[in-house]
């Protein structure tokens, strides 16, 4: 690690490492201890986790939460159509935000204002969400995977982050060196502006997988019940618990035991939807760094 | 680029403007092709319909109640159901015009069933209800006028087919015209006695008695003395805000009022001389904050009340932490410790108040079935719709087939229901989860009588009117409510759906920020009640409330 010179003027070394350790232990705790209190609430009794006595370890240990989840049959499937949507969706997402951000990024692209005008006003007009379901079901995509991508394939957000990174990080001299050598501008695309742009590529694929992965309005909406994501089987696990608990309410009695399961079906949920995202987290991560470096040696 | 975007962007805004105000209108404007004639076709024996179902039905397509409901009326129906986000669903399948023969059980508001009534997409069901078509239903409203009065619109067309559960205090055998619905009362409070005799106090009957035993409860931390929790974990006194069945609502009858939570507008009361007033502007309300900022200041209140959620409130309350509560029964809310908990009646108020204001009950709605204009046979699914209005049947259909559901029938002819071992036994469920498997959502009409001669209510709806009956009707002095089944006008209905959800938001936050930070000062209470009329309609909302109740009060006399 490279010192900061003005950090160790008056202070050892030492002391700094020592302080930094702390900043960041400190930070780690801030950020890891609510994902590892959802990770205990989910193996304990939710009326323990709600009255203050989960801290560290569960509190009446339970695995019902669990068996609740994986005893709903089409929880592989779901997590299976999630992993397909993601994969493709993402794939397609930063395809589309490549192709439409680097244009742009052309100061001598003509009509470029215009164009970047037309982006941003979708930024702040929506159709709304029958106008945007009528305009969907007249293309005949309801039903099929890809209205999922297609109706927001461009974030435009995300596409003026990638836009913004073309026109100021990659220097405009490389790009004319490259053209001097006689390449093309395909080719300088993709041999130098994809290369050098692997940090931000890395940003918007995690942007994307998150947004993919954690979807499950566009999947109710437009995919009629039939290769559902995970989070939408998650929700229908939940609201059949919350069904039932509050069937008991009026009926057979029992609402505090059952919306016990409720409960922690939450804690559970979370914790099953959100742990292939940590997994593959740190691979991302890793490129992102790689990237990062590259660039910083070339530029 | 800021110029032109400038440019660019006020035609747009104004495109969208005058759009948006269009569509807002076009309900009203489109002439309506359907009403007052009877369509004779009956050659359509294959219907689509769309509909709620509970979350844990699998399905009507094996429902024997309804396959055997559709065999004898000679139908077959394609049921399509949902559980869940069947309202946006249903709206995008309008809008898009996809929709089916006919939609069961999705619960539209009247607003909805007066827009879909007016552009046409609903039929006008009144030529329909003779007895040659419905003989059932027509029978049940020619001896339930008022039913018939609650699914009119104010234009005298009938959108839909009635649904509703009138489970009163008639099933534990009060007099019929004497009867009051479950919901009269929704908030039990209730006490902890064995923190009382430990301290040597008795039940309190004042909210100035209730005062002292809380803060003898605080003193002693009794949850650490007497239950051994953690020092310090006593919370006097636990409920929601404004929540349903566990709010704090009941304790405000010392104050001469009990704004529940209700489904026509919160704080709207009707007194007995017939006019409408909102309790939120009243000066006892205005006292009644002000003494109960007291409590919460003394920390007497738990802090978390504003924020906190049932399955928290129960997680305290099952810890031993909290000495008064409220919830419909004491065993839910306080688990293994029920027994040291007692109903706490409504207690009297420093100036010698004490009444209970009752809230209506559940309302008879016409929004569960709905025929479309594009069905070609209206008169066939009716007939279908009409074997529902039949006790033996509704009661099928609201719990599950006899046989499953219904085991027999005792002496006097009455059905009676599984107990909960027995469907663990045989099914591998609780009684209410067997329910929820066979329970059709939609046009159910299930009235106060068949109580008394189809079936028995079920033991807990028994016990919870018992305790109504018993425990809390002594302490209404008047039974006047705002009648639930009041009918508006399509222009009352705009007003209702512009101003009541501001109004009632802005009350609750106030009421909240009174509770916590003491009760407002005359410059403050002026300035609420002007905000309350300027910005959320409130004399506009009275004025809506007062007129519909008066054709009300007229016509039922």
């Amino acid at each position: 690690m490279k010192k900061d010179k003005t950090l160790s003027t008056g202070m050892s070394e030492r002391t700094s490492d020592i302080i930094l350790v702390a900043i960041c232990a400190v930070v780690l705790v801030i950020v890891a201890y609510p994902l590892y209190y959802v990770l205990v609430a989910s193996f304990s009794d939710p009326y323990d986790v709600y009255a203050g006595k989960t801290f560290l370890l569960p509190s009446g240990f339970t695995l019902d939460g669990y068996k609740a989840v994986f005893a709903e049959k089409s929880i592989v499937s779901a997590f299976f159509n999630s992993v397909k949507y993601t994969v493709i969706g993402t794939i397609f997402s930063v395809v589309m935000l490549y192709i439409t951000a680097y244009p742009l990024a052309q100061k001598d692209l003509p009509g470029r204002k215009a164009l970047s005008i037309f982006f941003l006003i979708t930024m702040y007009f929506g159709g709304g969400l029958v106008p945007t379901y009528l305009v969907v079901k007249s293309t005949g995509l309801v039903g099929s995977m890809w209205s999922l991508f297609l109706p927001g394939g461009v974030g435009v957000g995300n596409m003026i982050i990638v836009r913004n990174y073309f026109q100021n990080s990659i220097p405009h001299d490389l790009i004319e060196a490259s053209e001097i050598d006689g390449c093309s501008k395909l080719r300088t695309f993709f041999n130098v502006v994809v290369p050098l742009s692997m940090p931000i590529m890395a940003v918007m694929v995690v942007f994307s997988m998150v947004a993919y992965w954690n979807d499950w309005f566009t999947a109710l909406i437009y995919l009629g019940g039939k290769g559902s994501p995970l989070p939408l089987v998650m929700r229908n696990i939940l609201i059949k618990s919350s069904a039932s608990a509050s069937q008991a309410a009026t009926i057979s009695g029992g609402y505090a035991e059952l919306n016990k399961l409720t409960e922690l079906l939450k804690f559970c949920s979370m914790i099953v939807a959100a742990l292939p995202m940590l997994i593959i987290y740190p691979f991302v991560q890793k490129h992102f760094e790689k990237g990062f470096m590259a660039g910083a040696v070339k530029g | 680029m800021k110029h032109i975007f400038r440019k660019l962007c006020a035609p747009v805004l104004a495109a969208g403007l005058l759009v948006s105000s269009l569509t807002g209108c076009s309900g009203g404007l489109v002439a309506n092709v359907n009403n007052g004639t009877i369509n004779p076709n009956t050659e359509q024996t294959d219907f689509d319909i769309m509909g709620g179902m509970s979350a844990l039905s699998g399905g009507y397509d094996n429902n024997e109640v309804l396959n055997a409901l559709q065999e004898s009326a000679g139908v077959h129906i394609n049921w399509e159901t949902l559980s869940d986000s069947l309202g946006e669903q249903v709206n995008i399948r309008i809008t898009g015009g996809q929709y089916p023969d006919a939609f069961m059980g999705v619960g539209f508001s009247n607003y909805d069933i007066a827009r879909y009534g007016d552009d046409g997409t609903f039929l006008d069901l009144t030529p329909y209800l003779t007895p040659d078509i419905m003989p059932n239903l027509c029978a049940v409203l020619d001896e339930h006028p008022e039913i018939r009065a609650a699914i009119t619109m104010d234009d005298g067309m009938i959108y839909g087919l009635p649904a509703g559960e009138q489970m009163t205090t008639a099933g534990i055998g009060a007099p019929m015209d004497d009867a009051y619905s479950i919901f009269s009362v929704p908030q039990y409070s209730m006490i902890n006695k064995a923190w009382l005799d430990e301290l040597g106090l008795p039940v309190p009957t004042t909210l100035d008695e209730l005062h002292t035993a809380l803060q003898a409860f605080k003193d002693n931390d009794m949850s650490h003395t007497y239950y051994g929790n953690d020092a310090g974990s006593t919370i006097p006194m636990s409920t929601g805000f404004d929540e349903w069945c566990w709010g704090q609502n009941i304790f405000y009858a010392g104050f001469g009022f009990t704004n529940w939570p209700n489904d026509v507008c919160n704080d709207l009361v009707l007194n007995p001389d017939g006019t409408a007033e909102f309790v939120c502007v009243r000066d006892e309300y205005r006292e009644c904050l002000d003494y109960f900022h007291d409590w919460y200041a003394d920390g007497l209140m738990d802090v978390e009340m504003f924020s906190q959620s049932d399955s928290q409130l129960i997680a305290k309350c099952q810890q031993g932490y909290v000495g008064v509560s409220v919830w419909w029964y004491i065993e839910e809310l306080m688990g293994d410790r029920a027994e040291d908990y007692v109903f706490l009646p409504p207690l009297t108020g420093p100036d010698g108040t004490c009444n209970v204001t009752i809230r209506p009950g559940s309302p008879i709605t016409s929004g569960q079935l709905s025929i479309t204009n594009k069905c070609k046979s209206p008169i066939n699914l009716l007939k279908f719709f009409d074997q529902w209005y039949d006790g033996e049947t509704v009661m099928q259909l609201q719990y599950g087939p006899k046989g499953v559901f219904f085991t027999g029938q005792d002496e006097k002819g009455m059905w009676l229901s599984i107990t909960d071992d027995e469907a663990r036994a045989q099914y591998g469920k609780s009684g209410g989860e067997l329910r929820n498997v066979y329970e059709v959502f939609g046009p159910k009409l299930i009235l106060a009588e068949y109580y008394n001669n189809v079936f028995y209510m079920e033991d807990r709806a028994i016990e919870r009117l018992t305790d109504l009956d018993e425990s809390w009707m002594p302490y209404v002095k008047d039974t006047t409510f705002y009648p639930v089944d009041c009918v508006f006008t399509g222009m009352e209905m705009e007003t209702i759906d512009w101003h009541k959800s501001d109004f009632e938001t802005a009350v609750r936050e106030q009421e909240g920020l009174w509770l916590r930070d003491g009760g407002p000062t005359d410059e403050e209470w002026e300035k609420y009640k002007e905000y309350l009329n300027n910005k959320c309609g409130m004399s506009d909302l009275l004025k809506v409330y007062q007129d519909a109740y008066d054709r009300y009060a007229a016509a039922n006399q």
